[in-house]
């Protein structure tokens, strides 16, 4: 029996759709009305609100939490400055990723990390030698992304800290009521937001202040469809979906590295030694053998195929998430690569995906082949081989000018 | 003292100094470092009580490897061996003794006193024994042959041990397949019928272990002792180290004693690039041999992050549980044990019954209230140890839990000393009127003595995984994931007990590889 989040006797009165996904064991909204992109142009033109309780949450504490923490994590955590935030992930001894999510740090010796998978044994592991505490708050702390433009100023409504100063991926306390919640400057969509975290029990007094704020900002609740147009549209990988954790791999093909997975540049790699290192710094050296890359894949090539079969071009409305084989050339002997998550990106007006492939072709602006069934026959498209990260609007690391 | 070196080794042990020297003799500059004052480690003699020694904290230097005193020519520098194990005489609650000697025959007759059927089946027992002693002796005296690697060497290697199991004849092999996995309790039972002979026969199977009479795989253990146990060192374990201590000398080792390692160092790459001592001073060298016991070199003498966390679990899960206690009394006379007098060794257990419910107690956190007693009388081959006309008596205690409940503190140990003289007063009546002094070692004491992680003895449990992959399959060649760390104690193969087989492998280990 799925869990209910704090949320849930909100959520559930919106969800009229009663479109639900699993996540994590819990329910979640995948939209709240029978079609997304109401709430994916929310998040885009206005601001979006989503329950993120079910992400896993951990608070590390102890005077040695940075270096069990550096040890842990492929970036080294010490450096990170109180009230900062960091985007990484952790890898298992081989080098090949097991996890990923943000760390943020609230104190000297406190830190807060998010992660998709549990995590607590994995961590736990490792504390031997450390002054260090682990503990799993996952279900004591509820969260909320508050996603868009207009995110800023609803959340200034009703906390008492200086938002306009708080840098992207920065985090901070804040009182709201009589209550404290932490927010930090992150988020899943790629753009302006920020994430809340907050005591379960005062969970739907947070929801329902944003809600009532956000009515004359455009707030919807959004759910995990529009999400997930936002977040490939940003280039933002999923585990499960864009590559795998290496401990629930049956097959060592299955399992990747950092660098495999357009993570290499969360990798401290020069410093103590951290689990992977060795690993990662021999492939650093011999190179890597997989990219993902982003795939814009072309809309009028698209258009002409259906046209031989007399149909108009059909583009799924929603982000799909199957593995589509990615080929050198039209000939389709030659399979280099695979898609695994893409979408017709409504803001870009682009039909865009990201890929893994062999990584002697991530050269960007070359041209591939992806595989597109149409009237049951496989044929192929171009697909030109891009960054990742489509979308990047400057006011998701902007900070207003003061006047 | 230098600032660089060759090698490292850390641990003044028997099994360190033997590497030492092995590795400077092959042209290698070479440190010692030993935290204690004394050189030696579980080798080392101590003064107990004032005027009273000891001659080290196990008895037994049967298994001495005649190859290793050979290879260090340890007899050019004063170490006098005898080419037979001791006499050991096994006690029983009624006054019965049996001498058991190197010479069958004389073996064989005093067993008769007790039972005609358990003389044969000593004699069979013993030439099952000599059969096998070749194929052990080879498998415990070399090094493991790399299963990884496979290369045409250890296919060698390999078809040589088959072979050599095949020539022990059909009969004994199948033999031998048949008993080395039994308890220990199930092949003697199998052939004798004395019960305090047998209970003698099957102690140097669980001294030191984790197992019982009849735990399974306990007759490997009792059977690589008695192919091992051929040989006797006059002045027990301390005349070994003062013999190693001068062959190091000799060949230039430099011995830094009161010289503890901090840390083993490693470079960026994670390479041994030299050793941290206790005062912070640093010592070069590319490559470190630890002695120490496996839990010691990569719990203590490394940080956490340098070691992988399969590597860390592997040795978290090496079974390493001190089960005995070390009891060293002074006497004011000599000892007389069932009526005779001049015994230097002995041992205890009554029946095989009576030893597994001793050995019951350490799997709840407890002691035997009457322990097994493997027992050494050394002033009596080496009077000086005590004054004149007094003697010492070491004594090995079994079954006693390294985490007893409720710690080991004064009392409990008190306790447990008196059960050890009450059960000597079974064998020795009035012993206690006689004791002036008297030291008890619980596991803990040895730890934090020794440095033996939970009091044990052996660096790790015999048990026939720890000896067949001994300490771990990653570190059962000596070398270790850490480039440059190789192992050379008694956490290796062959294993714990005064063999100096491990240093000599480690050594050897080292100069092949580099």
């Amino acid at each position: 029996m799925p869990i209910k989040s704090p949320f849930f006797p909100r959520t559930s009165q919106l969800c009229t759709s009663m479109y639900w996904k699993e996540w994590a064991g819990y329910h979640a909204v995948s939209s709240y009305g029978t079609l997304h992109d109401v709430e994916y142009f929310a998040f885009r033109y206005s601001a979006g609100l989503l329950d993120i309780t079910p992400l896993f949450k951990y608070k590390i504490t102890g005077t040695d939490s940075a270096s069990f923490l550096s040890r842990v994590m492929v970036r080294d955590i010490s450096q990170l400055k109180i009230g900062r935030v960091t985007y990484c992930c952790w890898c298992n001894e081989d080098g090949k990723v097991v996890d990923d999510g943000t760390v943020m740090r609230r104190g000297e010796n406190e830190f807060f990390v998010t992660s998709a998978d549990p995590c607590f044994s994995w961590f736990s592991r490792f504390t031997r030698g450390y002054d260090v505490e682990v503990n799993d708050i996952s279900d004591q702390i509820a969260g909320l992304a508050v996603q868009g433009p207009t995110s800023r100023d609803i959340l200034k409504k009703f906390c008492d800290v200086d938002l306009d100063s708080l840098k992207f991926f920065s985090t901070t306390s804040a009182k709201v009521k009589d209550f404290e919640i932490y927010i930090s400057r992150t988020g899943y969509t790629g753009d302006l937001g920020y994430e809340l975290w907050i005591e379960n029990e005062n969970a739907l007094t947070l929801w329902d202040l944003i809600m009532d704020y956000g009515k004359s900002y455009d707030l919807r609740p959004a759910g995990l469809a529009a999400l997930d147009v936002t977040r490939v549209e940003a280039g933002l990988i999923l585990k499960d979906v864009d590559y795998y954790n290496a401990l629930h791999t049956l097959i060592e093909d299955r399992m990747s590295s950092p660098y495999e997975i357009s993570l290499g540049w969360t990798v401290n790699l020069e410093r103590d030694p951290f689990n992977g290192q060795a690993a990662l710094k021999a492939e650093k050296q011999a190179g890597s053998n997989w990219a993902i890359v982003g795939l814009d894949i072309d809309w009028v090539e698209i258009e002409e195929l259906y046209n031989r079969h007399g149909l108009p071009p059909e583009v799924g409305s929603t982000a799909w998430r199957d593995s589509i084989p990615i080929y050198v050339d039209s000939s389709m002997n030659k399979q280099i690569g695979y898609a695994t998550s893409g979408t017709w990106s409504p803001i870009l007006k682009k039909n865009i995906a990201l890929a893994t492939i062999e990584k002697k072709y991530d050269q960007i602006d070359s041209k591939l082949q992806i595989e597109v069934t149409v009237e049951h026959k496989r044929h192929t498209v171009t697909a030109t081989v891009s960054k990742p990260q489509f979308y990047n609007p400057e006011r998701k690391t902007s900070n207003p000018v003061k006047s | 003292m230098n600032d660089k070196y060759d090698i490292i080794v850390i641990g003044g042990g028997h099994n360190g100094l033997t590497a030492a020297t092995k590795l400077a003799k092959n042209g290698k500059k070479v440190a010692v470092i030993e935290k204690r004052q004394a050189l030696g480690g579980i080798a080392a003699g101590e003064e107990f009580h004032p005027g009273y020694k000891s001659t080290g904290l196990i008895h037994d230097t049967s298994t001495i490897r005649m190859s290793v005193v050979k290879s260090l020519n340890l007899k050019d520098f004063g170490l006098n061996i005898e080419e037979k194990r001791p006499n050991t005489t096994i006690l029983g609650s009624s006054g019965e003794c049996i001498e058991l000697s190197d010479n069958i025959e004389e073996t064989c007759q005093e067993i008769s006193k007790y039972s005609n059927k358990d003389a044969e089946a000593y004699k069979d027992y013993r030439s099952f024994i000599a059969s096998i002693r070749p194929f052990v002796d080879g498998l415990m005296n070399e090094m493991p042959p790399d299963l990884i690697k496979l290369g045409t060497k250890d296919l060698w290697t390999l078809l040589k041990k088959a072979i050599g199991l095949k020539r022990l004849g059909n009969k004994t092999m199948l033999e031998f397949l048949k008993v080395a996995p039994m308890s220990v309790a199930d092949f003697i039972n199998e052939r004798f019928e004395t019960e305090f002979l047998k209970a003698g026969l099957v102690a140097p199977a669980i001294y030191h272990s984790y197992t019982g009479p009849w735990s399974s795989y306990s007759t490997l253990n009792l059977l690589l002792w008695e192919c091992a146990s051929a040989n006797s060192i006059i002045g027990g374990p301390q005349a070994l180290v003062t013999a190693l201590e001068k062959a190091a000398i000799a060949v230039n080792v430099d011995i830094l004693t009161n010289c503890g390692a901090k840390q083993v160092l490693l470079d960026d790459n994670n390479e041994v690039m030299g050793v941290l001592l206790a005062d912070d001073k640093v010592v070069q060298a590319p490559i470190v041999a630890s002695s120490c016991t496996p839990l010691v070199t990569f719990y203590d003498l490394l940080k956490p992050n340098q070691i992988e966390y399969s590597l860390e679990h592997s040795i978290k899960h090496y079974r390493s549980r001190g089960t005995a206690v070390k009891v060293n009394l002074a006497l004011n006379k000599a000892l007389s044990l069932n009526g005779l007098s001049n015994i230097e060794y002995a041992r205890t257990g009554n029946s095989i019954d009576e030893m597994e419910k001793s050995f019951d107690f350490v799997k709840y956190r407890k002691f035997s209230v009457t322990p097994i007693l493997d027992i050494h009388v050394p002033s009596v081959s080496s009077p000086e140890l005590a004054p004149e006309n007094h003697c010492v008596v070491s004594v090995i205690a079994h079954f006693a839990s390294h985490e007893l409940e409720g710690g080991w503190s004064e009392d409990p140990k008190k306790v447990f000393g008196q059960n050890v003289i009450q059960t000597l007063e079974q064998y020795s009546p009035g012993i206690s009127n006689s004791v002036v002094g008297m030291e008890v070692l619980s596991p803990q004491d040895l730890e934090e003595r020794y440095g033996l992680a939970n009091g044990q003895v052996y660096h790790g449990e015999h048990a026939v995984d720890q000896i067949l992959t001994r300490p771990i399959p990653s570190c059962m060649r000596y070398s270790t994931p850490i480039s440059g760390l190789y192992l050379c104690g008694s956490g290796s193969h062959p294993g714990g007990g005064i063999t100096c087989m491990p240093g000599a492998l480690g050594s050897e280990a080292i100069l092949k590889n580099r």
